[in-house]
C-alpha cells in the first residue's frame, strides 16, 4: 500500500520535473557544455607574458640573455624601446607585463669583474603570475650563468654537468592543467546544480500552494521527502555520468581506481546537496530568500572546497573550515580515483566524512520538511 | 509621458523589492560576507608544501642540498612514517619526495653527474609547478656554487623590480577581483528573479495590455537593479577599504563612470535571462552556470587570461567581468587613471547596448508565447 502510493508519487514529481523542459536542459546539457569550455580555459600555467625589450648594449651576449628569455614561451617579446622611461611607462600602464633593461656597459662588465647586472621590472598588479614570473626570471638567470661558466670551463672536466635534479610527475606526468581543474569543475557543476535546483524546486510547492493538498492526501511525509529526493537526484546522475563521458573522451584523464566506488560516492554528493537545498528551502520563507541563500551558500562551498585553487595553501582557519565542506572530501576522494588510483584504505577518513555528512543533511531536512508538512 | 512611465516602473520595483525584509538585508549582507571570506581564505601562491627527504648519501653535499631546499621558505618536513616510499604522496601526506641516492657526492667529486631524483604529486598542477620551479632554482644554485668560487656572485645579477605591489600582498589582488566576480552575480539574479516572479504570477499580463511600451519596462527595471546594484558596490567598496585596507590609488572617478556602466551590461544578462526562461528554478540554473561559472573562471579573476587557448580566448571577450576586474584593479592598485582604463568602460558599454538590444527585441512584442 506504502509502495503504491510512493510509486504513485514519484511517477507525478518525475513527470512534473521533467515536463520544465528548460530546466531539465540547465541541468544536464549546459553543465557538459561548460565541462569542455572550463576544461580548455583554466590553465594556472603563466606563459606568453608580454615581455618589453631596453638593450642598450646590442651585442652577441645581450642577444642570448633575450634569446634565453623568450626561449620556453614564457615571455614573448613584444617590441623594443630606447628610453628606460618609455619602458618604465609601458610597464606602469599595463601595456608590456613586464620590462627587460640591459645596461649598456653589460658586456664589458661581464667580460672584466665577471658580474654584470642588469633590471627587470614587473607588472605587479596580478601577484599570482607575478610572482610565478619571478620564478621563471631567477630559474632563466642562473640557467645563462650555468651556461656561461661551462662554456669557460677548461675542457678537461668534461661535459658532465655535476648535478641534476631528476624530476617526475606522479599522477599527472605531462602537468596537464584540465586533470586538476576537470574534477573540480565536475564537483562545482554538481554543488550548483544539486543545491540550486532542490532549493527552488521544493520552494516551489510551498509558494504555488499545491503544498497543502500534498498534505490532505494519505500518504505519509517519509514518502513525500523521498518523492522530492529521488527524482532530482537521478536527473543530477545522468548529468554526472555525462560529465564524467566527457572527462574519459575529452580530457582523458586516466580512470586510475574503482568505478563502482567513483559511482557511491558521486551519488552520495549528490545527495548531500540535494538534502542540503531541501533544508534551505525549508529553512526559508519564500523563493527570493531560497534562491539568494542558494547562491550565497554554493560560492563558499566552491571556493573553499578546493575545486580551484589548493586548500593546502590557505590560512590555517580555512584549512580547518575545508573539514566541514562536503566538497573538499568528495574532490579528495574524485581526484584520488581518477587521477592517483587509491582506494578506500588511503581515503577512508574522507569516506567517512561524506557518509557523515549525508546522515546529517538528510536528517536534518527530513525533520525540518516534516515539521513544515505538520 | 515616457520619462514618467519609466520613473513610475523604477520606483514600483524599488518598492517592491525593499517589501520583502529579510530578502532585503540578504541582499546587502550576503554581498558583504562573501567579500570577507573570498579575501581571507583564497590564496594561490603556494606555502607549507609538505617535503619527504630520503638522504641515502649523508654527506656534506647532500646535507647543504638539503638546507638549500628548505631555505626557499616553500616546504616543511612532512610528517611521514611509513617504509614504502611512494606512500606519502598516495596517501596526501606529502606533495613532493626527493631521494639523495648513496655515492651522490662521490659521484660529484668523480666528475660524474650526480642526480637527486624529485617525484612530485602532479595531481594539484598549480602547486606541482611552483615545486618544480624550485626544485630547479634549489639544483642550479647547488651547481652554480660548486662550479664557481662560493660567496662571490657570478654571471649576470637580475635586479628584479615588482611594480604597484611589491609584497605580493594577496589580498591586493584578491579583493579588487571579488567586488568583479560578487557584483557580477547578485544584481542579475536579483533582476531575473523579479521578472521571472511576474511572469509565474501572471502579473505580467497587466503589464502586458497595459500602455507601456517593452523599451519603457525594460529601462524602468534595469534602472531600479542598477540602483540596488550601486549600493551593493557602495557597501563592498567601504568594506574593503576599512577591512582589507584597499583603498583609492590615484583618480577614482573612472571606478564612478565605470561601476554603473558595468552594473547596466550585468544587470541586462539578468534581464535576458528572465525574458527567455518561464520558470524561477530555470532562471536560477541559468544564472548559476552562467554568471557564477564564467565570473569566477572565465573573467582572469584568479589566474591570467593570457595563458588560455586560442579559440577559447575569444568568449572571455564577450564577459564584461573581465573588464571590469581589470578597471578595479587598475582603480585601487595601479592608478593610471583615465588613460589606462578608457577602453574597458567602452568595452562593458558596448557589450551592455548590445544585451539591451537583445532583450529589447525579445520583450518587443510584449505577448505571452504561445
Amino acid at each position: 500500500m506504502l509502495n503504491r502510493r510512493l510509486f504513485a508519487l514519484l511517477i507525478k514529481e518525475t513527470t512534473e520535473l521533467l515536463r520544465n523542459r528548460q530546466l531539465v536542459i540547465f541541468l544536464t546539457i549546459s553543465p557538459v557544455i561548460s565541462m569542455v569550455i572550463f576544461g580548455y580555459v583554466l590553465n594556472s600555467n603563466v606563459s606568453h607574458l608580454r615581455l618589453g625589450i631596453l638593450d642598450q648594449n646590442q651585442v652577441a651576449i645581450s642577444r642570448e640573455l633575450i634569446d634565453a628569455f623568450t626561449a620556453n614561451q614564457v615571455f614573448l617579446v613584444d617590441g623594443y624601446t630606447y628610453k628606460q622611461q618609455d619602458l618604465t611607462n609601458q610597464v606602469k600602464r599595463g601595456k608590456v607585463d613586464a620590462g627587460l633593461i640591459i645596461p649598456s656597459t653589460f658586456s664589458q662588465d661581464l667580460m672584466q669583474t665577471g658580474t654584470s647586472e642588469i633590471a627587470v621590472e614587473i607588472d605587479g598588479i596580478n601577484a599570482y603570475s607575478s610572482g610565478l614570473a619571478k620564478g621563471y626570471i631567477a630559474q632563466i638567470i642562473t640557467q645563462f650563468n650555468l651556461d656561461l661558466l661551462l662554456q669557460n670551463q677548461p675542457i678537461s672536466t668534461g661535459l658532465e654537468i655535476p648535478i641534476q635534479s631528476q624530476i617526475t610527475f606522479r599522477y599527472n606526468p605531462g602537468t596537464l592543467d584540465s586533470w586538476f581543474f576537470v574534477p573540480g569543475v565536475i564537483g562545482t557543476i554538481i554543488t550548483l546544480s544539486a543545491i540550486l535546483a532542490a532549493a527552488v524546486e521544493a520552494v516551489r510547492e510551498k509558494d504555488q500552494g499545491t503544498l497543502e493538498q500534498l498534505l490532505m492526501t494519505p500518504v505519509a511525509s517519509t514518502a513525500i521527502l523521498i518523492s522530492k529526493i529521488v527524482p532530482i537526484s537521478g536527473l543530477l546522475t545522468v548529468t554526472l555520468l555525462m560529465c564524467l563521458v566527457v572527462a574519459y573522451g575529452v580530457f582523458q584523464l586516466p580512470f586510475r581506481g574503482n568505478l563502482l566506488l567513483l559511482l557511491i560516492f558521486s551519488i552520495l554528493y549528490i545527495q548531500i546537496g540535494v538534502a542540503l537545498g531541501l533544508a534551505i528551502s525549508a529553512f526559508s520563507k519564500n523563493k527570493l530568500q531560497t534562491i539568494l541563500v542558494g547562491i550565497f551558500i554554493t560560492i563558499p562551498i566552491i571556493l573553499l572546497g578546493g575545486a580551484v585553487t589548493s586548500v593546502s595553501s590557505m590560512p590555517l582557519l580555512f584549512r580547518w573550515i575545508a573539514q566541514i565542506n562536503p566538497l573538499y572530501h568528495y574532490l579528495v576522494i574524485l581526484r584520488g580515483i581518477l587521477l592517483k588510483g587509491t582506494g578506500l584504505e588511503v581515503w577512508w577518513l574522507h569516506a567517512i566524512a561524506m557518509i557523515g555528512f549525508a546522515t546529517l543533511t538528510l536528517l536534518v531536512s527530513a525533520h525540518r520538511y516534516r515539521k513544515q508538512l505538520s | 509621458m515616457i520619462i514618467r512611465r519609466i520613473r513610475n516602473q523604477f520606483f514600483k520595483e524599488l518598492e517592491q523589492f525593499q517589501r520583502d525584509r529579510l530578502g532585503l538585508a540578504l541582499a546587502f549582507i550576503l554581498p558583504v560576507i562573501a567579500l570577507l571570506i573570498i579575501g581571507l581564505a583564497i590564496r594561490l601562491e603556494a606555502k607549507n608544501l609538505s617535503l619527504v627527504v630520503r638522504d641515502l648519501d649523508q654527506t656534506s653535499l647532500s646535507r647543504s642540498y638539503i638546507e638549500r631546499l628548505y631555505a626557499t621558505n616553500l616546504f616543511v618536513p612532512a610528517q611521514w612514517q611509513g617504509e614504502r616510499f611512494p606512500d606519502a604522496l598516495d596517501r596526501d601526506q606529502a606533495q613532493v619526495q626527493v631521494t639523495i641516492p648513496p655515492g651522490f657526492s662521490a659521484d660529484v667529486d668523480a666528475g660524474k653527474t650526480g642526480n637527486v631524483q624529485v617525484v612530485i604529486d602532479g595531481s594539484d598542477v598549480i602547486n606541482a609547478r611552483v615545486i618544480k620551479l624550485a626544485i630547479d632554482g634549489t639544483t642550479l644554485s647547488v651547481l652554480q656554487e660548486r662550479l664557481g668560487k662560493p660567496s662571490e656572485t657570478l654571471g649576470v645579477v637580475a635586479q628584479v623590480r615588482l611594480w604597484f605591489n611589491p609584497g605580493r600582498q594577496e589580498s591586493l589582488f584578491i579583493v579588487p577581483g571579488s567586488y568583479g566576480v560578487i557584483l557580477a552575480i547578485f544584481p542579475p539574479l536579483l533582476i531575473a528573479i523579479a521578472l521571472v516572479r511576474e511572469k509565474e504570477q501572471g502579473t505580467i499580463l497587466q503589464l502586458y495590455a497595459s500602455s507601456l511600451i517593452a523599451f519603457e519596462l525594460l529601462v524602468g527595471k534595469s534602472l531600479a537593479y542598477i540602483a540596488v546594484g550601486l549600493g551593493e558596490a557602495l557597501i563592498l567598496f567601504i568594506v574593503g577599504w576599512l577591512f582589507f585596507g584597499v583603498g583609492f590609488v590615484g583618480d577614482p572617478s573612472p571606478l564612478f563612470v565605470g561601476t554603473p556602466v558595468f552594473m547596466l551590461a550585468g544587470v541586462q544578462l539578468g534581464l535576458i535571462i528572465g525574458i527567455f526562461t518561464t520558470t524561477q528554478s530555470a532562471a536560477v540554473q541559468a544564472i548559476g552556470t552562467i554568471k557564477v561559472l564564467t565570473a569566477f573562471l572565465l573573467a582572469g579573476f584568479l589566474f591570467p587570461l593570457s595563458s588560455v587557448p586560442f579559440p577559447f580566448s575569444i568568449f572571455s571577450y564577450f564577459v564584461p567581468v573581465r573588464y571590469y576586474i581589470e578597471l578595479c584593479r587598475d582603480v585601487f592598485v595601479r592608478g593610471s587613471g583615465w588613460f589606462g582604463t578608457w577602453h574597458l568602460i567602452v568595452a562593458m558599454l558596448v557589450l551592455g547596448i548590445a544585451e539591451f538590444g537583445l532583450a529589447w527585441w525579445g520583450m518587443r512584442r510584449m505577448q505571452l508565447s504561445s
